[in-house]
């Protein structure tokens, strides 16, 4: 009669435990969220203490960062003050959230009107991006706020900037989580592009797989740059791949904002193919950048055979991300040199 | 009559048993085989197995290279000089091979660990273990030439045939741990840029040459005999496709812009298409009688022609791609 008694209360727990985890599911599959992504939007081109209207590598923007800048010391000669000036934060910070929210913005829209899909990720996603949207607009406002006084209080306008940055890096991480999303939501849920290739492709299917392949090279090179390099100070890093990377960045950059020339289907499609392949080897280079820490091979000196120590396979990894980043003829690179001798 | 029924029923109850007991054996065989195909290899083992060999295979370190140069000072000055040629072309046949290792371990360690991977699994970490014995074997022998007391020069012979002998299974070893790794490099990088039709052009034609440069080491062994003073035995054939295939590997592997670059380059994508025409025109399935037929003597030429009528200019591709001295 005891284990009776136990063996049902045991079942209990098990079936109230699996009820509780059900109902403590927040992902909404249900509910469109073509009407938060709009509301995103506006609040994002309303606040003009994080974004204003610009141009970041030919990528004409209304989210270019704002105020994002740190102070250094001028070289005045002869100065009898110290005197200081604005630095912007680097290049690639503009580019990667220009970009991306560029996406994000042309593309949601198709969301609209749409039922009966699953809108989990989406929501999850987007409710994300809007909670590090607040930390970063916070930041922003605050260098707002020291306006006037930097030229005495240096290192307290510094302090604020190196937060703006690192709120920078984790609404950038969430920019691209969100519009990688979406990308696949419409190529996955709407079918967008599954007449490419085909004679009924039409120029926004054509449009809308190469900002996705532009979206995709932009998302490498944040795993790079700012994931796999967290805590390294680009400009002082003296890492080659770190200077392709950003390089690759600025090229791909003026590229998207180029017009897609006329392509037919047999052209598409091996654009396609090749597309394919550069995912396959993205995949690869993604295991890399996820076991290789540019912080630690920094801390070692460059030293592969220090890292190696600790990192039995540092050196495979390694190599794997120089062929994608940063050889002579690395994968980014020929892939670029393709997309801009076929479809531009 | 209660004796007899319990005679009867002891008898009985003794078959039972041993019916009982073999079922029982027949059983536990049946679920160790299923146990055995169903659990997977641990590949990461051959991962670590790779790793260590790229870094310690023979001639890698420097203390190797240096008592293998005093192997050839040895042998130089000896009667026996004239296996020279065949020490050099060891030396470089080595660096060869661990240019193989450091080239596939740069991909192993990515590797989708799928069925492929699995039935290559022992090919690679068993030949590559096996190669670590083998290495030893040859460092022995080694260490034996070069501090010979006395340099008579039939020990040195002795001796370096029995080097040849450890290297010959060395070089057994390594072309079948190479193959393996070859056939996980197809298998499992599926749509990648990194395997396409050039790499596996390339690799393949690695293989054929350490699968000829292995049987001409073996026959080498089994007719260079121990105490024979003249040439008549020692019929060393392999020198031409040494070089052969050090430049290739310099050529398509070191710099690897054929595979890195063949989705990109139509003229590439045309090139390997055009020799991999020559499997269905000649009716080969590999490209080991061209190999066969480099010359010994020098200019070590390929020797194998055809009669036929080879418009497309295959078998002149296919001898461009083979030959870049």
């Amino acid at each position: 009669m005891k284990k009776k008694f136990l063996f049902s209360g045991l079942a209990l727990i098990v079936a109230l435990s699996g009820l509780t985890m059900v109902a403590c599911d927040n992902s909404d599959s249900t509910t469109n969220p073509y009407e938060e992504y709009q509301t995103t939007i506006t609040t994002f081109k309303e606040s003009t203490s994080l974004f204003k209207n610009g141009v970041t590598d030919g990528i004409e923007s209304d989210f270019y960062l704002n105020n994002f800048n740190y102070m250094v010391e001028s070289d005045g000669v002869g100065a009898e003050e110290q005197t200081f000036e604005k630095v912007e934060g680097s290049r690639y910070y503009f580019t990667l959230t220009a970009y991306g929210l560029n996406f994000i913005e042309d593309y949601y829209v198709y969301l609209s009107g749409r039922t009966g899909d699953d809108y989990s990720d989406l929501n999850e996603k987007i409710d994300q991006l809007n909670a590090s949207y607040t930390r970063i607009n916070q930041s922003s406002m605050d260098m707002e706020n020291d306006e006037g006084i930097s030229d005495k209080h240096v290192q307290a306008y510094n302090s604020h900037f190196a937060m703006y940055e690192a709120n920078a890096k984790d609404f950038i991480n969430d920019i691209y989580s969100t519009a990688l999303s979406l990308s696949d939501f419409m190529i996955e849920q709407v079918g967008f592009i599954d007449s490419l290739g085909t004679e009924t492709q039409n120029d926004l299917q054509e449009r809308f797989y190469i900002d996705s392949q532009i979206l995709k090279v932009f998302d490498d090179i944040r795993r790079l740059i700012i994931v796999s390099a967290e805590g390294i100070n680009y400009q002082n890093s003296g890492l080659e791949i770190f200077d392709d990377a950003v390089s690759s960045l600025t090229n791909y950059a003026y590229l998207s904002a180029q017009n897609i020339g006329d392509l037919s289907p047999e052209t598409m499609a091996d654009v396609m193919k090749l597309g394919t392949l550069v995912e396959g080897e993205r995949i690869v280079t993604r295991q890399a950048l996820a076991n290789f820490s540019i912080y630690d091979f920094v801390e070692d000196n460059m030293q592969i055979e220090v890292y190696e120590l600790e990192n039995q396979d540092a050196r495979a990894y390694y190599i794997q991300m120089q062929k994608y980043f940063s050889n002579n003829n690395n994968y980014l690179t020929l892939y670029y040199n393709n997309l801009s001798q076929n479809i531009f | 009559m209660s004796k007899a029924k319990a005679s009867k029923d002891y008898k009985a109850g003794g078959a039972k048993k041993w019916l009982i007991a073999i079922a029982i054996l027949v059983l536990i065989a049946i679920i160790v085989t299923v146990i055995v195909i169903l659990i997977p290899a641990n590949t990461s083992d051959a991962v670590d197995r790779l790793r260590q060999s790229s870094q310690t295979s023979f001639l890698e370190n420097v203390t190797e290279q240096e008592n293998y140069n005093e192997l050839e000072d040895k042998i130089s000055s000896s009667y026996y000089r004239y296996y020279v040629e065949e020490v050099q072309d060891i030396r470089d046949l080595s660096q060869s091979i661990n240019e193989m290792l450091d080239y596939y371990y740069e991909f192993i360690p990515f590797a989708e660990d799928n069925n492929v991977f699995s039935d290559n699994y022992h090919g690679i970490k068993d030949n590559l273990e096996n190669a670590v014995n083998y290495q030893q074997e040859m460092n022995e022998f080694v260490s034996d030439l070069i501090t010979l007391e006395n340099d008579a020069d039939t020990h040195i012979q002795n001796l370096w045939i029995d080097f040849r002998v450890a290297y010959t299974n060395y070089l057994s070893s390594m072309t079948g741990a190479i193959e393996a790794l070859n056939n996980v490099y197809q298998g499992c990088f599926t749509n990648t840029l990194s395997n396409n039709e050039a790499s596996s052009t390339i690799l393949n034609t690695i293989d054929d040459f350490l699968y000829v440069i292995s049987n001409e080491f073996s026959n080498l062994t089994q007719t260079d005999t121990k105490g024979h003073t003249s040439t008549s035995n020692y019929n060393y054939e392999s020198h031409g496709k040494i070089l052969y295939l050090s430049a290739f590997i310099d050529n398509y592997i070191v710099d690897d812009s054929d595979i890195v670059q063949y989705n990109f380059e139509s003229a590439l994508q045309e090139n390997y298409t055009l020799i991999n025409r020559y499997f269905e025109f000649y009716k080969q399935s590999n490209f080991r009688n061209v190999i066969e037929s480099i010359s010994s003597d020098s200019p070590y030429d390929i020797t194998l022609t055809y009669d036929d009528q080879d418009q497309e200019g295959i078998y002149n591709a296919v001898k461009a791609f083979i030959d870049v001295r």
